[in-house]
């Protein structure tokens, strides 16, 4: 009988082998957001960013170069809306002073740059060149200058794992501007996204902007995700299906800012 | 005295190890619009032809998982490589009685069927329920089987391929 056994296995090993690694795979993809896993990639992440330095260093280089001439280009521009700015700044501080409101931001804004963007084109992962020794913390908020991108769901030394908002799995609790309803949104597909429980009891229109809420744990408030670009009625007729556009072109970030706490 | 086999293998391993290595570290250096090669799989059709079954198959799933380990892709997908990869080289390797017996241009067709059908499970996967099949094939299983393939003919001028 066990002879029998040993020659079955010898004679199957290939299929015996194949089928116990199958499995083995197929119980890692039912596990999602494994621990151990976490850690381990930011430790490699923390050690290839080493090795990694040089070259990214070169490429944006090259890129700071690019971007500088587009960006004297601005200044111009932005000189003259400056000044009509300053105007319009102290008579906000004015007003704010008269109502008594003080500057309520507690976060300070970390530049960081995008040194992995993922194995596969489209990914929601990547690694940030900024750690715990920036005072980088898991759940650390990510922003952009045009809004949102996503937080931080592993920090090593040197290096960070940033999971970006556009997943299947990604709710977001957000508030329409400027009729101040809140709502959850979810990814949609490409750079879109979709809120689907605001009652048709509110006025809803296209071109308004999405914000965060303030009512997570993680995100603060008011910090621009999107526009609204479609808003239908849904099929019981009791709400909306609203359509968007993340402010954010996630494919071609390169640089990132990190909310992180005084 | 070392067989010119031997010492073939005693340059190829080593060189396709460091390539792996590199595009591990470089992978987003050696990307074409998002597209890159895999050269594991490369790394791992050598194998197949060349070494045991035996060999093959551990590598192929050791190999896939340490790739999925130290290219985080999202999260979900953890394993799929690993599992991509052992159902590559078991079909691989039992076909191979049928593919070493192909001539020339038929038995490298059959090699770029194998990736081909590889990155099509891989990406049909990973892509599910974000971008649609067709698009799958031909933004990325076909871009990505060709770079591939191009990475193995490449060996295949150094180091040809041969029959165990």
């Amino acid at each position: 009988m066990l002879s029998k056994l040993y020659d079955f296995i010898i004679r199957k090993h290939l299929e015996i082998l194949t089928v116990i690694f199958v499995g083995v795979s197929l119980l890692l993809l039912s596990r999602t957001e494994n621990h151990v896993v976490l850690v381990l990639q930011t430790r490699w992440q923390d050690f290839s960013s080493v090795m990694k330095k040089p070259l990214l260093e070169r490429e944006h280089k090259r890129r700071v170069i690019d971007e500088n001439k587009q960006l004297r280009m601005d200044i111009f521009r932005l000189n003259q809306e400056l000044s009509q700015a300053q105007s319009l700044i102290m008579e906000n501080q004015r007003l704010r002073d008269m109502l008594g409101f003080r500057d309520t931001s507690e976060y300070e804004l970390l530049p960081a740059l995008i040194v992995y963007k993922g194995y596969k084109d489209g990914t929601n992962i990547i690694t940030l060149n900024k750690g715990r020794n920036d005072n980088v913390r898991e759940n650390s908020v990510i922003v952009d200058k045009d809004g949102l991108v996503g937080r931080v769901i592993s920090a090593g030394k040197r290096s960070s794992l940033a999971a970006m908002i556009f997943e299947p799995e990604a709710r977001l609790s957000i508030c329409i501007n400027p009729v101040r309803v809140y709502g959850i949104l979810k990814w949609h597909h490409g750079n879109t996204f979709m809120i689907d429980d605001i009652p048709t009891s509110v006025e809803v229109r296209e071109g308004w902007t999405v914000m965060t809420s303030g009512l997570s744990d993680i995100y603060p408030a008011n910090i621009p995700i999107g526009r609204i670009s479609k808003v239908t009625s849904s099929e019981n007729g009791f709400t909306y299906l609203i359509e968007g556009e993340y402010f954010v072109p996630f494919r071609n970030l390169r640089e990132v800012f990190i909310l992180t706490h005084d | 005295m070392i067989s010119n086999e031997k010492k073939s293998s005693l340059i190829l391993y080593p060189l396709l190890s460091l390539l792996f290595v590199l595009g591990i570290l470089f992978n987003d250096f050696i990307g074409i619009a998002g597209i890159r090669p895999d050269i594991l799989l490369v790394f791992l059709i050598v194998l197949a032809l060349q070494e045991s079954a035996l060999i093959a198959i551990i590598a192929a799933f050791l190999f896939g998982l340490l790739q999925d380990l130290v290219l985080p892709a999202t999260l979900q997908y953890w394993g799929l490589s690993a599992l991509a990869k052992t159902l590559l080289l078991f079909t691989l390797l039992k076909l191979l009685p049928l593919i070493i017996r192909l001539r020339n241009i038929l038995f490298f067709l059959s090699l770029f069927g194998m990736i081909f059908i590889y990155y099509l499970f891989y990406n049909l996967l990973y892509y599910a329920g974000f971008i649609n099949w067709l698009t799958v094939i031909y933004r990325y299983t076909l871009p990505e089987s060709a770079y591939t393939f191009l990475i193995l003919m490449l060996v295949h001028m150094i180091f040809p391929l041969r029959e165990k």
